[in-house]
């Protein structure tokens, strides 16, 4: 199809489909129905959706979606959908600042809503901005000095995004000891954390442990010391008794880590690698063999 | 249950004395590197920060805080920090002009990111409020003498036994003697680290650093740039976040971080930083002249964007 033609076939549909579909909700109509006695959530949900954040409409939407996402007699499925609203509006920096610290003062009471996914919304929103008040609910449930709010392996998902990593001493126990996604996630929450070289050199180098949670390890040392990881992956890529999936991750990560592959690209360390590739049945490690030497070895 | 480290540092400092000995105590707790801020999470050592600022608006004399309110009220980006800042601003005798374009400004960075602050328990006003009612307050003294006289800078000398023990390496993993490298010539070192969130800090100061290593190529002048989180900022990263700050890497100019006897330097250089559990929690920018000889000087950060005072404390330096 000529390319002017399809343009103007979108802006047709476009058109047709702004002109059917029904005016955005106002905040009055948005404010009036959240109170009513026969309100629906549903409903609720549909209105907040349609609600105008058009610049003469900016500051009564926002209002009027700060009063829904406070008021816990309304529906958690509608507080999210004007947590969701809240979202879009905070794009609009400039609108959005004379609210701001209302909105995370709101947010902050909310972290600890009777709603569980209430709760998690707002530790989501929360934690993307660092805020220490969030991180600190979220530290303290995971040490057990208060109840839970959301779900362990959430909690080190969320508090993992800490730029200042308040939660890695906690990490740590929890990589060390904790089982399950936890253990995965906290994990891979200590990506590149120098003190953990020497436990994340144990996990990968234990074949008891799952090949997942090895190589997560084996790739968060890599991080977190190039000598110690170029020391882990030669002996994995060379045994052939170990797992392929993680042979070839080993590889990989040699290939393209600069500071491994200097230590490795040696023509014994070459040939060595051509013998599994010959040996191996495994598509993914002679690929990742043949990458390394095309890159390394000419 | 015992009280969170940060709740007893904020109930210790209440207690101290309104007297002068309680204020020089209260300016001493700002120092980034006191014990107090050992351990605690970036969060929370922004919280004792603004309290301890905060406790110089109580019916005290901010006067002998006044470079630390400045150097807040100028890099800050913490709410708590800012508003604690101003209140501490409120108490200094006379609000200079230099004062209060700090305030705008700091009113002016946080504007998109205003929150409310409690510093003692009640329901308090944002960040911005808090600066206002500092702009709004009458000074105290009826005139501030004409723009703030720099600080003297502090003249010391580093203790050989501890830059002995330290070894170093930079971005392109150049092992070293940090002593060896200190003696090749005069050394001009600015601290950072690149996990630093705060863009008017470690950014900045590695982005000025670069700036005068490109003009000062052809002169006899080590350009360090010296990480405080050696263990984390491997010869990639350093050489990543060189790189993309336009830093002219090269016999002169490195980023380096220390492998051994950190400790040791962190004390020689009397630096104010602190560090939570994974990093850094907070820090001062801190910049320093370094002759061969180890004898020290610790400059004004601003210098690395006025080069007239480099090329002055050059000069002194030299006699």
């Amino acid at each position: 199809m000529d390319i002017e033609a399809l343009r103007k076939q979108y802006l047709a549909e476009l058109k047709a489909e702004t002109a059917g579909a029904a005016p955005p909700a106002t905040s009055e109509k948005v404010a009036q129905y959240a109170a009513s006695d026969k309100r629906d959530d549903g409903k609720l949900c549909e209105m907040l959706a349609s609600l105008s954040l058009d610049k003469e409409n900016y500051a009564a939407s926002v209002r009027t979606l700060l009063d829904i996402l406070a008021n816990g007699a309304i529906g958690a499925i509608a507080r999210l959908a004007a947590l969701r609203q809240l979202g879009s509006a905070e794009f609009h920096a400039v609108r959005f600042a004379p609210f701001h610290a209302e909105y995370i003062a709101l947010l902050r009471r909310l972290a600890q809503d009777a709603d569980k996914d209430v709760r998690a919304a707002v530790l989501e929103r929360l934690t993307l901005t660092n805020d220490s008040e969030a991180q600190k609910l979220l530290r303290e449930g995971l040490e057990n000095v208060r109840k839970a709010l959301v779900p362990a392996a959430k909690a080190v998902q969320l508090l993992a995004r800490d730029d200042h990593g308040s939660g890695m001493p906690i990490f740590r126990e929890l990589a060390a000891k904790a089982k399950g996604r936890v253990r995965e996630q906290a994990l891979r929450a200590l990506a590149s954390d120098p003190r953990s070289a020497a436990l994340f050199e144990r996990i990968a180098a234990d074949k008891d442990e799952k090949t997942p949670i090895r190589e997560i390890a084996a790739l968060n040392l890599k991080n977190a010391s190039a000598p110690r990881f170029a020391k882990l992956a030669r002996k994995l890529a060379l045994d052939d008794d170990d797992d392929d999936r993680l042979r070839a991750a080993a590889v990989s990560a040699i290939t393209h880590t600069g500071e491994v592959a200097a230590r490795l690209a040696t023509s014994r360390f070459g040939n060595a690698l051509k013998s599994v590739a010959d040996s191996t049945r495994s598509r993914a490690l002679k690929s990742s063999i043949r990458r390394f030497a095309k890159t390394h070895l000419g | 249950m015992t009280m969170p480290k940060a709740d007893r540092v904020i109930a210790e400092i209440r207690k101290l004395p309104r007297t002068d000995r309680g204020d020089r105590r209260l300016a001493a707790m700002l120092g980034q590197g006191a014990g107090h801020f050992d351990g605690l999470s970036t969060g929370d050592a922004e919280r004792v920060r603004g309290h301890i600022l905060a406790a110089f608006g109580e019916d005290r004399s901010s006067e002998c805080a006044l470079p630390a309110i400045r150097e807040e009220l100028r890099t800050s980006l913490s709410p708590i920090v800012l508003a604690g800042a101003a209140r501490a601003a409120r108490s200094l005798r006379a609000i200079d002009e230099e004062v209060r374009g700090l305030l705008l400004a700091a009113s002016e960075r946080i504007a998109l990111r205003d929150e409310y602050v409690r510093f003692d328990g009640a329901p308090g006003q944002t960040a911005r409020e808090e600066i206002a009612a500092a702009l709004a307050a009458r000074p105290r003294a009826c005139c501030a003498g004409g723009a703030a006289k720099a600080a003297d800078p502090v003249r010391f000398s580093l203790p050989p036994a501890a830059i002995e023990r330290a070894a170093v390496e930079d971005q392109a993993g150049e092992r070293t003697a940090l002593a060896e490298l200190l003696r090749r010539r005069t050394s001009l070192v600015a601290f950072f680290y690149t996990r630093c969130m705060n863009p008017a800090k470690c950014s900045l100061t590695i982005t000025r650093l670069a700036g005068i290593a490109r003009e000062y190529e052809e002169r006899d002048l080590n350009l360090l740039g010296f990480s405080y989180d050696g263990a984390y900022d491997t010869p990639a990263r350093l050489l990543a976040y060189g790189r993309d700050r336009g830093f002219p890497f090269g016999e002169h100019a490195r980023l380096i971080r220390c492998r051994t006897g950190w400790s040791g330097v962190r004390a020689a250089f009397r630096l104010r930083v602190g560090y939570g559990q994974a990093t850094v929690n907070d820090h001062a920018r801190e910049l320093f002249l370094v002759r061969p000889d180890f004898g020290a000087v610790g400059l004004d950060p601003e210098a690395l964007a006025d080069r007239a005072a480099i090329e002055a404390y050059l000069q002194a330096i030299a006699a």
